[in-house]
């Protein structure tokens, strides 16, 4: 587990790192990555799980759920209860102190928390968070990009029928698919999982804080493969679940122009508590008690209003803080809401590791696991 | 030749020359990506990461010192590719010369192919000799003369100069590759070569540069369900319609383009099952194949991946004929090696001429060789402590554990940062140059 740990903090920096090389991010260098991830990531969270509920991990361990064709990119790690295998004595690379926290101490423990023990059904995922920010006035929800995991920078590949390189004209051979993975004689037989190592646990932090969408990890057998590099947390609330997506330019009015002050929002009376200032640094501007938060004011259709300029088209690009167009509501920024989370631990040893500090490893893991 | 076809036990390594500067500090311009013979062994191209493409050239023996074979100096060096940045998807593109493939000699001039991670450029390397003299229209320096001054006609003659080689780009392949070009080979026919990237195999005719055929796709449809990539490909040397190309699962597939257009499905396919009892976090990166190169026979296929290189007999798909553990005593530090980044090394490997022996690269600049008839190995080392002029090398060993030699090494004590990744032989002497970060190393065997 620490050794999986170990690996998955030093895979996600290399990842990190490889886009600010010159000549960009290497396909075949962060499929690699990718891979290792994946099989660090599902070792670490197997091993927790294992040693959360104190039973040794099933004959399938080796083999992640959900994985596609890929083959399970390591043999199943030891069983629970017993000594750890340790690596043989490598000064380049020398253990060193845990990193991180033991199990069982520490904050709680993050929201992407392997479930129960096995044969229990899956937990469902909770509703989402009474306080979503949502869509603005004006905005339509922010749906998650199908983020590639070996190209979280610009995309890679050209659109067909682009590009000079041109192929024979179809029908002088067979319809061959474009990839035909071959035998995956590494696969061992694959049976369905004792426990599901995707199960969302309880959600952490109040409602308010949470992520302003779908609760990170997804119940098993749904939604899209688990990718095992995804950008981050989705923000925006999921499709179908916020308020009816406003239309791009506002229906056309006939008659008499408005007065200027319809459509106009009220503004606030003083009397009104002022809106949560979730994207201050100052933890102490930002509201400690949730629950006694006040809501935002309901937000107007921007078709009652023609004057009111139209919403921003909904594109794949995530809005960065603080430009979630005019009126809206101040988006938390994602690093405003890590820290609010956790409180961040000191360092690791000095030397141990080139990566970030072991108190970010958690938040390293969500941030792989969230699709 | 003397000393060529011996058996390795027979043949004793000589320094012969070094090229590149001793500066304590390496500039990353200067480090050599590349290295090729051509087809006669005269010259001896180096490419860097710069961009720039260096030829040697071997000097006619002399009689004076029979016992010394041509010395190689340098015949041109040119500026191939320059830094390019991609407005559209904001990359840089680097000038780093990935490969470079010498073709037949059909004329005076050379020509090679060099590729960058985007574009491959047809280069003519031809000598000037003579220049022409007494032009009508223009003087000496060139200047255009009043056609009203012009009162006699003469017939312009050639005149001998000062020899000069210049390189001047024939052709520009460019804009075909999505990913970065790792191979690029020249077909058998002397008409096509291919360029292969990550994901798509290009073939190419050298009068046509603005049109190439894809001949592989392993593109998915979606990305994220991609597993693999291409690493490596080379042409049959004998048949033009064969071509194999390695992927980073540790696979080799043989594509026959008579039976499509797209050679996505394989003729062959080489694949060698795992061993359960290495698996580890690693298994899938060191089982990457680096290099793929056919024997001269054209029967064998070698392979090169992290720990290993193997020889494939065209004929045995499931496994391979022959093994040899380059550096086995790293499969303890796979660790250390993922985060340092030394895992993900390309280390190249080569035949020499008779197909008799292979080589390649390791770390503390040490290079091996493996005799394939007896099964022989030796470690040798490039070093500027042994470049004295016809100094036989002396093989190396790395101890592994227990009570270290005097002229052993210990494995805690290699140098990471030197390696060799690019190797070159001959194609008919025992002659090797060897690229040692930004320094080339020749070696010959002993003139008895």
């Amino acid at each position: 587990m620490e050794e999986a740990q170990r690996l998955l903090t030093v895979s996600v920096w290399k990842l990190y790192r490889g886009r600010f090389q010159r000549g960009g991010l290497r396909l075949h260098r962060s499929l690699q990555l990718s891979l290792l991830v994946r099989a660090a990531r599902y070792r670490y969270l197997s091993a927790r799980a294992a040693a959360e509920t104190g039973t040794a991990p099933g004959p399938a361990a080796g083999t992640p759920p959900g994985t596609g064709p890929a083959d399970p990119p390591f043999a199943p790690g030891p069983a629970v209860g017993t000594p750890p295998v340790t690596a043989p004595a490598d000064p380049l690379f020398a253990p060193g102190p845990v990193m991180g926290t033991p199990p069982g101490t520490g904050p709680a423990a993050p929201p992407f928390a392997p479930g129960p023990a096995a044969g229990t059904p899956p937990v469902t995922a909770p509703a989402a968070p009474p306080f979503a920010p949502g869509p603005a006035a004006g905005t339509p929800p922010v749906t998650a990009p199908a983020a590639p995991p070996f190209a979280p920078g610009p995309v890679m590949g050209t659109p067909p029928g682009t590009g000079p390189a041109t192929r024979t004209p179809p029908g002088t051979g067979p319809a061959d698919p474009p990839f035909v993975p071959g035998l995956a004689t590494r696969t061992p037989p694959v049976t369905a999982p004792a426990a599901p190592p995707f199960a969302p646990g309880p959600v952490m932090g109040t409602p308010p804080r949470t992520a302003p969408g779908p609760v990170m990890g997804t119940p098993p057998g749904t939604g899209p493969a688990d990718p095992p590099f995804a950008p981050g947390p989705v923000m925006g609330t999921p499709p179908g679940t916020g308020p009816a997506d406003p239309p791009f330019a506002p229906a056309p009015h006939r008659g008499d122009p408005p007065s200027p002050n319809r459509g106009h929002r009220p503004t606030p009376d003083r009397t009104d508590p002022p809106a949560p200032d979730a994207a201050n640094r100052d933890p102490p501007s930002r509201y400690r008690d949730p629950p006694s938060a006040p809501r935002l004011p309901p937000l107007q259709d921007p078709r009652s209003a023609p004057g009111a300029p139209p919403p921003a088209r909904a594109g794949r690009k995530r809005r960065s803080s603080g430009s979630g167009g005019p009126g809206a509501a101040p988006v938390p920024s994602k690093r405003a809401r890590l820290e609010a989370e956790e409180p961040p631990l000191g360092p690791g040893p000095p030397g141990r590791c080139s990566g970030p500090p072991a108190a970010a490893f958690g938040l390293l893991v969500r941030a792989v696991g969230a699709c | 030749l003397a000393g060529f076809g011996e058996l390795m036990q027979d043949v004793l390594w000589c320094f012969s020359q070094v090229k590149g500067t001793v500066d304590i500090g390496v500039t990353e311009a200067d480090i050599i990506s590349t290295v090729e013979f051509n087809h006669t062994g005269e010259l001896l191209a180096t490419g860097d990461k710069g961009g720039r493409v260096v030829i040697f050239q071997r000097e006619q023996e002399s009689k004076n010192q029979p016992h010394r074979r041509g010395e190689y100096n340098v015949y041109s060096t040119f500026q191939s590719h320059e830094p390019e940045f991609d407005y559209l998807k904001s990359l840089e593109i680097e000038e780093k010369i990935n490969k470079i493939r010498w073709l037949p000699q059909q004329n005076a001039a050379y020509f090679l192919l060099s590729t960058n991670d985007k574009t491959v450029k047809l280069w003519k390397v031809s000598e000037r000799d003579k220049r022409p003299e007494g032009y009508n229209l223009k003087d000496e320096d060139g200047r255009l003369r009043d056609p009203s001054m012009i009162t006699v006609l003469r017939v312009p003659v050639l005149r001998p100069m000062d020899l000069m080689v210049e390189a001047t780009p024939r052709r520009v392949f460019a804009n075909a590759h999505t990913y970065h070009i790792n191979s690029i080979s020249v077909n058998s026919d002397y008409e096509t070569y291919m360029s292969a990237d990550d994901l798509r195999i290009n073939l190419w005719n050298f009068e046509i540069t603005n049109q190439s055929f894809n001949i592989v796709d392993i593109k998915p449809a979606n990305m994220e369900e991609l597993t693999e990539v291409i690493t490596a490909a080379e042409f049959h040397p004998h048949h033009c319609n064969t071509f194999v190309y390695s992927s980073s699962k540790g696979t080799i597939r043989l594509c026959d383009m008579r039976t499509a257009a797209l050679c996505d499905r394989h003729a062959k396919f080489f694949e060698e099952p795992e061993d359960p009892s290495n698996r580890s976090f690693f298994s899938e990166i060191i089982s990457s194949i680096s290099d793929v190169k056919f024997s001269h026979s054209g029967r064998y296929i070698m392979t090169r991946d992290y720990l290993t290189v193997k020889v494939w007999d065209l004929n045995m798909e499931n496994r391979p004929i022959e093994t040899y553990q380059v550096h086995d005593y790293l499969r303890s530090k796979l660790c250390s090696l993922y985060e340092n980044d030394c895992i993900f090394d390309k280390f190249e490997c080569v035949w020499n001429g008779s197909d008799s022996v292979i080589m390649t690269g390791s770390y503390n600049n040490f290079f091996r060789m493996f005799d394939r008839n007896t099964k022989r190995d030796v470690t040798l080392e490039a070093s500027r402590e042994n470049s004295k002029p016809r100094a036989i090398l002396k093989p190396r060993k790395v101890c592994v554990g227990g009570k270290r030699r005097k002229d052993e090494i210990s494995v805690d004590s290699l140098d990471f940062s030197k390696k060799i990744l690019h190797t070159a032989w001959h194609p008919s002497e025992n002659i090797i140059a060897v690229a040692a970060t930004n320094n080339l190393y020749i070696f010959q065997d002993k003139v008895n």
